[in-house]
């Protein structure tokens, strides 16, 4: 797998599946998203590939030349020979940074260095009669710190990562808060007619724009990638044709999943480190996963599980010229925990859309009680 | 033994509330989640009305139908419950499809009302609108059998199951992740801006309920559009709830009303502005407390639209569009003209600011759980009951409207001017509502804040999201809870933000001022720069803190901390004398009497106003047993300084007025 490190050569800005468009007032604030979802990345990086590949200036138009479908794909779904891992993060002084797992609890402090103290793992709980049905639903240890709170939001150490996938608790310092990897800053745009330059009715918008830590890159894994194909030192990636750069520094550690030591042969959890796009079900919505829900691929059955807010990822089919549908995903982060036999490989891909880097998940331990 | 215990809870809440685009919305999204978890206790109650009663809140059944069905302008009943039952599945599953009921019920008469027999009445239209409608709401209960577990919910929520759905097309320009509902999607917008016209000519949807260029989903339809169905219309007012504009508008318009020689002029403005355009009296009856006996002389002058007292909201034609034939320019004149004389008769100016507070009780599960365990939970749930009946009067006493108040939260918009000391008067308010409890536990009974002065253009996600994060991550899990977290929210993001808590900020003496105010005092505003205020031992002026910022550049530390809301800068050495460093800069350039009496008394003051100046520049915070900890180098302690306090207080000073040209 290669491993792309990218920073904005500016700040970048990606947006959600909300209306964009001149003369709406739902265009006022409207804040980038970040990270930005693994089809957006996918798609700049294929596009970016498919300019690269050209002698003749492609002028990308919404399909690049026929030759190159064998290597890039024909279409949003179907990337070619390409597969993609991510995004996720590195960080100068911690390295690789991956979302942390939603059993992780700790208290809060206001210390960026150490954002999260105390920290302790969520555990299946006996089982409770809900609204669902009977669930074993996800129980903190008498361990756990008063005003202690899921560690969502925050990101994780390769080191750390692991030593939660083996069923134990990370160092503090493994935890890092996103305030020291990116933030976000509000500006004033004026739209401007592209030839006679002049500004319109409504031409003023205020999007908020996300801008990396001098210390953080955006990782990003390709597979796939055919010999003498390379990706461009920048390219536009987002909204508003804003640029990345493509970092090439010895500093800068190659994408690498942690992995535990096996589990034991009933017992194991999954982590969705990027989100998880659900399959529809017969009525054409998504199944939202419940108690006893099965995963293709993964012979065991969900006997409790840790899940964030849904996210709903769409996007602009370029092709068709339409907007394609929002679908709900498991964020990163959840943690599913199995009884059951656990899948032979440490990372397995769940969901749809797999190819461009959702679905990734990682295999490991139950806590270990303390 | 207890009886089992039902834990219920209906969402989403946040993000339901947030997602809303006017004053309207906000309140309608309170009101809905009120009234339904309203609906699922009273069926909870029912299915054994002897043996279940409600434990929290603590309301009979009486009570519970007195607060959800009488015309209360506010939200009063929280999103979750707990109920006492000895069938409490039987009670879970009652209350879930009371919700379901009332839903169905309402958005079907918003369909008949609205959209029936228009052009949404298609299929594909009626598609989006019964998905929406059938998956939106996250409904969750748990059984806790030992009758004594308030944690119970929380254990139910990180499992969450919700019921998300596909929503091709279009967005919501209000809830973008679902589907708006003209079902457009792809090729011409034609049809899709056929559609809206077409039900915003409706007869009775008027100009004000559907702008151009909303699309809306089922679900923010409903929130837009249930108050006027003809059973909520007479009862819940919605024409009455103040634009953001307007309340940024209300401390000029006191000054105004303080000040009859005005008012002819104000009165000729509003009839010029009312004679050809009837709908330019939206505030009718805004219901902001010291404008209710608005003098009549002044005619329609306090019912006009908050775009009609500001020349940059008027002279934008999408926010404030005209009849034809109305002389826009002509109006704008006679504005300019008008506010310059109210300025130099009442010498107040109209500031774009407003302010948002949010609020809440602190560590409430390890409250209820330890009254519990002493057998007095109903003191702590009644104390609740009896908190949340006086905020609403405490808002309205404030000039602010109160959107929600109900358990321990708090919701409400004020003016910038009442809007401090209104959050003072709610958190005394909370510390007395538990005055029954034991002197160990009162204690534990605090509440803090978050209050956010916004411009009136923020919109309400961005600006709820950001209030919830000073409330939980500033004012809680920073400043260590009882504590008061206030931000300046501008056009080009936060610009300043300061936290305490509530001990620091009332001083030793626990003062009804907070120091915030006593600051604001001393602030000379910026007209007055250069003048001999300046020269006053007394006043602070803004030069003077931007002369601190480079001034500190040499003390060592991380100084572009000093550019960061909410960050303090922390001085290399901790024993660095910070006062006396101040006091030097602050008497440089200041001509002090030659009398060595009287240039006493200046230092003197001098020294009072730095002291004063610090109070509000050292990082603060709360440890858990209670003690107020000053980060001023002692104790193991960073020399922390930062100029978000006094720049707040600056703020206050000023008020972020537009200057009359």
């Amino acid at each position: 797998m290669k491993t792309l490190h990218f920073i904005p050569q500016d700040a970048w800005f990606f947006r959600d599946g909300r209306p964009y468009q001149k003369e709406e007032n739902a265009q006022a604030d409207v804040e980038s998203l970040f990270p930005p979802f693994a089809s957006t990345v996918s798609g700049a990086i294929r596009v970016a590939l498919a300019r690269n590949a050209q002698k003749d200036p492609w002028t990308c138009s919404n399909k690049w030349p026929i030759e190159l479908d064998n290597v890039l794909g024909t279409e949003t779904d179907n990337l070619g020979v390409l597969q993609f891992t991510g995004p996720f993060l590195h960080h100068h002084k911690h390295g690789l940074l991956f979302p942390a797992p939603l059993h992780l609890l700790g208290k809060p402090t206001p210390d960026a260095e150490t954002p999260f103290t105390g920290l302790t793992l969520l555990e299946p709980g006996e089982a409770i009669e809900t609204d669902a049905g009977s669930y074993r639903l996800p129980k903190a240890n008498p361990n756990t710190p008063e005003g202690a709170k899921n560690a969502e939001g925050q990101w994780i150490t390769s080191d750390g990562l692991k030593a939660i996938l083996n069923g134990q608790l990370p160092a503090e310092r493994d935890l890092v808060s996103p305030a020291r990897l990116w933030a976000f800053e509000s500006r004033v745009g004026l739209s401007r007619d592209a030839i006679t330059h002049a500004v319109g009715d409504a031409a003023l918008y205020s999007p908020r724009y996300v801008r990396l830590t001098k210390d953080a890159c955006m990782v990003f894994g390709v597979n796939g990638l055919p010999k003498g194909w390379s990706i461009p030192e920048s390219f536009p990636l987002g909204g508003e044709g804003r640029m990345a750069i493509t970092l090439n520094r010895d500093d800068l550690k190659g994408l690498e999943i942690p992995a535990s030591k096996r589990p034991p042969q009933n017992q194991f959890i999954l982590v969705t480190l990027t989100p998880v796009v659900l399959p529809r079900a017969d009525d054409g919505q998504p199944a939202w996963p419940r108690p006893e829900h099965t995963f293709p691929g993964v012979d065991a059955e969900l006997l409790s599980a840790c899940l964030g807010k849904p996210l709903h990822i769409g996007g602009w089919d370029s092709i068709n010229s339409k907007p394609l549908p929002l679908r709900p995903c498991l964020p990163p982060g959840c943690v599913l925990f199995f009884e059951g036999t656990p899948p032979n490989e440490p990372t397995v891909r769940l969901g749809d859309r797999t190819a461009h880097g959702y679905g990734r998940c990682v295999i490991g331990h139950w806590p270990i009680p303390s | 033994m207890n009886a089992p215990y039902l834990h219920f809870t209906l969402g989403p809440v946040q993000g339901f509330v947030a997602q809303s685009r006017r004053t309207r919305d906000l309140w309608a999204s309170s009101w809905l989640l009120s009234r339904l978890t309203g609906e699922a206790m009273r069926a909870a109650l029912e299915t054994d009305e002897n043996s279940n009663y409600l434990v929290l809140p603590h309301l009979d059944k009486d009570r519970l139908l007195e607060l959800y069905e009488c015309d209360k302008e506010h939200a009063s009943l929280p999103n979750r419950f707990v109920l006492s039952s000895p069938n409490p599945a039987e009670a879970g599953r009652k209350a879930s499809e009371a919700i379901r009921m009332f839903w169905k019920n309402l958005a079907d008469e918003v369909w008949n009302q609205f959209l029936a027999s228009t052009k949404a009445d298609n299929p594909e239209t009626r598609k989006i609108w019964d998905r929406q409608v059938e998956h939106f709401w996250e409904i969750a209960w748990a059984i806790d059998p030992s009758g004594k577990d308030f944690s119970i919910l929380d254990q139910r929520k990180n499992w969450r199951t919700p019921t998300p759905t596909v929503e091709p097309g279009d967005h919501c320009s209000q809830m973008h992740h679902l589907q708006e509902l003209s079902g457009w999607n792809g090729g011409s917008r034609k049809s899709q801006q056929e559609f809206w016209k077409a039900l915003r000519e409706r007869p009775n949807i008027g100009e004000l309920d559907l702008d151009e260029g909303e699309r809306l989903c089922s679900i923010a339809f409903i929130k837009r559009f249930f108050p006027k169905l003809t059973q909520y219309k007479k009862t819940l007012h919605t024409e009455n709830w103040p634009s953001t504009l307007y309340l940024a508008a209300v401390p000029w318009l006191k000054a105004i009303k303080d000040n009859p020689e005005i008012h002819k002029a104000c009165a000729d403005y509003a009839q010029s502005v009312s004679k050809d355009n009837p709908s330019a009296c939206g505030e009718r009856n805004a219901r902001i407390n010291s404008l209710e006996s608005y003098p009549k002389e002044l005619g329609n002058f306090p019912k006009l639209d908050g775009n009609f007292f500001y020349p940059r909201a008027l002279e934008n034609e999408h926010a404030t569009p005209l009849p034809e034939g109305v002389d826009r320019r002509k109006l704008l004149d006679e504005l300019q003209k008008l506010r310059r004389r109210i300025h130099e008769t009442a010498g107040e100016s109209t500031s774009p600011f407003y302010a948002l507070l949010l609020m809440d009780g602190d560590k409430m599960g390890v409250l209820l759980r330890e009254t519990q365990a002493e057998g007095k939970i109903a003191l702590a749930t009644k104390a609740l009951i009896e908190f949340a009946g006086k905020v609403p009067e405490i808002v309205t006493d404030h000039d602010g409207r109160c959107i929600y108040a109900g358990g321990d939260d708090v919701l409400a918009m004020l003016p910038i001017d009442r809007a401090l000391a209104c959050a003072s008067e709610v958190e005394k308010a909370y510390r007395e509502s538990f005055h029954g409890l034991s002197a160990e536990m009162r204690p534990m009974a605090t509440l803090s804040g978050a209050l956010v002065f916004a411009h009136y253009k923020t919109a309400f996600s961005t600006l709820l999201r950001e209030a919830h994060t000073y409330l939980d991550s500033v004012a809680k899990d920073q400043t260590g809870r009882a504590s008061l977290a206030v931000a300046v929210q501008k056009g080009s993001g936060l610009a300043n933000l300061y936290a305490a808590p509530w001990k620091h900020l009332r001083g030793d003496s626990g003062n009804e001022t907070l120091t915030l105010e006593c600051l604001k005092e001393k602030m000379i505003p910026n007209q007055d720069e250069g003048s001999n205020r300046e020269e006053k031992c007394t006043t602070v002026s803004g030069s003077f803190l931007y002369h601190l910022r480079d001034k500190l550049g040499s003390l060592g530390g991380d100084t572009s901390l000093l550019d960061k809301p909410g960050s303090y800068l922390e001085l290399s050495d901790p024993n660095f004398p910070l006062e006396d460093f101040l006091l030097a800069e602050y008497l440089v350039g200041k001509s002090l009497s030659k009398k060595k009496e009287q240039a006493k008394t200046q230092k003197a003051q001098a020294r009072e106003t730095i002291q004063s100046l610090l109070k509000s520049c050292r990082k603060v915070t709360r440890k858990s047993d209670g003690m107020i900890l000053e980060h001023n180098g002692q104790n193991d302690t960073a020399n922390s300084f930062s100029l978000d306090g006094p720049l707040v207080a600056r703020f206050l000073e000023e008020g972020g007025k537009e200057i009359e040209s």
